[in-house]
């Protein structure tokens, strides 16, 4: 099936009780089409998902609601490309990959009463102990950092329109760390659940990353990688700006 | 593709006779939820209710039997009573997802509430009438069709069946 919008991010919404988004208006009917099949593919493979999450659960835990990420959306900086191949096992996963044409890129965080669940979809269908689990008491501070970047499409040219999105970073007491990069509704489900869910009251929010081990701030923090990947790229530029221009007034004073 | 076809592909779990469900049932499917809901806020949540038809016929295949009834009768019963099931306040809960209710964080159900003695007051036709509209969902022109009366009889059974309801549970409350 050809590559259409990935319907993840809508299934997800429907499974959270969200009223359905109408299919992309540029589409054709035949496409409009095509992209309901991959639709109703993800919803009864997320059907198959969700039973093995119940599989997990302690006794007495319930599942409040899901923040789905894909590499559209969301970073694609560990599950695209090279970093986002992936061979499955199973006929259902190989069933996934064909019907999505996806590997890696779609990923669920799942926030029950007690801590946050967070798997790679594909990999979790084939192995039900790849997750990631983040209880709230092992969490301590997060950091949830609003970001507004400026449109450049050509639908909104000459006006003043942003797109809002928010880091996500928190390092757990047994030393786990996170980070994602989340959209506008992805930050807005957080918040919400960091005010409505009683086991994430404790938790502090702000603008900065913390970590326990002290090196973690240099060498496991992605904005600090950042940061500096963009200095020193700018750096080695100027320089190589500068050697050429001083190359050239020198071959013309010659 | 024919009607064996598309089972043996459906029992087996092929793709392509989910992509042959959509395309040959989707309309049929859309129209019998689409008969259940009959609002535009309703109708927001048509894809939902669909996915879980879906879900129901890729996964309940092997309890269709042919002898009982044609497959068309057997798709349109599920979207029936899917469409139904989500009438009844299921919509944005976990509840009707077939997983466990322990493990569910939505609000408890509200209890059903025993309509027995409000609708032992209404005569036989007007129980009827009554039952077609708000429990099964049909529109006055086809309980006429179906009754064979005239349809003002239809919403002259409605209107006494609701009066005498209102002077019942209006008897009850103060008792």
């Amino acid at each position: 099936m050809a590559i259409l919008t990935n319907p993840f991010i809508n299934v997800i919404n429907s499974y959270n009780g969200l009223p359905e988004q109408p299919a992309p208006a540029y589409l054709s009917d035949e496409l409009k089409q095509l992209f309901r099949k991959r639709e109703v593919a993800l919803y009864i493979s997320m059907r198959q998902v969700l039973d093995q999450v119940t599989q997990l659960l302690g006794d007495g835990e319930k599942i409040i609601n899901m923040l789905p990420m894909t590499n559209e959306a969301n970073s694609g900086y560990a599950t695209d490309g090279i970093m986002g191949m992936y061979a499955p096992d199973s006929e259902a996963t190989k069933w996934y990959r064909d019907s999505q044409s996806s590997l890696r890129g779609n990923r669920l965080m799942i926030f029950t009463d007690r801590r946050i669940i967070f798997f790679i979809v594909i990999e979790f269908m084939d192995d039900p102990n790849q997750y990631f689990s983040y209880s709230y008491e092992s969490i301590k501070s997060i950091k949830l950092k609003s970001k507004y970047f400026r449109s450049a499409d050509l639908e909104h040219v000459g006006k003043t329109h942003t797109y809002g999105s928010y880091t996500l970073d928190f390092e757990t007491t047994d030393r786990h760390i996170f980070t994602e990069f989340l959209t506008k509704e992805n930050g807005e489900l957080f918040k919400q659940n960091l005010l409505t869910i009683p086991g994430m009251q404790h938790i502090e929010v702000g603008n900065k990353a913390s970590r326990v081990n002290r090196l973690d701030y240099i060498f496991s923090n992605f904005s600090f990688s950042f940061k500096v990947f963009l200095w020193v790229g700018f750096g080695i530029t100027a320089w190589c700006f500068i050697a050429a221009v001083a190359t050239w007034i020198m071959t013309l004073l010659h | 593709m024919d009607n064996e076809e598309l089972l043996a592909q459906l029992r087996a779990h092929d793709e392509a006779g989910l992509d042959a469900l959509i395309d040959q049932y989707g309309d049929l499917i859309r129209q019998v939820i689409w008969r259940y809901l009959r609002g535009g806020y309703e109708r927001g949540y048509t894809q939902d209710i669909e996915n879980r038809c879906y879900y129901k016929i890729w996964a309940k295949i092997d309890t269709y039997d042919a002898a009982k009834g044609n497959f068309e009768a057997w798709v349109g019963t599920i979207a029936k009573h899917q469409a139904l099931d989500y009438k009844k306040g299921l919509k944005g809960t976990f509840q009707d997802l077939d997983l466990a209710a322990d493990y569910l964080a939505a609000d408890e159900p509200e209890p059903e509430i025993d309509w027995q003695p409000y609708l032992q007051q209404l005569s036989g036709q007007q129980l009827t009438v009554f039952k077609l509209f708000f429990v099964d969902g049909l529109y006055p022109m086809e309980i006429a069709q179906q009754l064979k009366m005239k349809p003002t009889a239809v919403y002259k059974n409605l209107s006494r069946a609701r009066q005498k309801i209102q002077k019942g549970g209006q008897q009850a409350w103060q008792s």
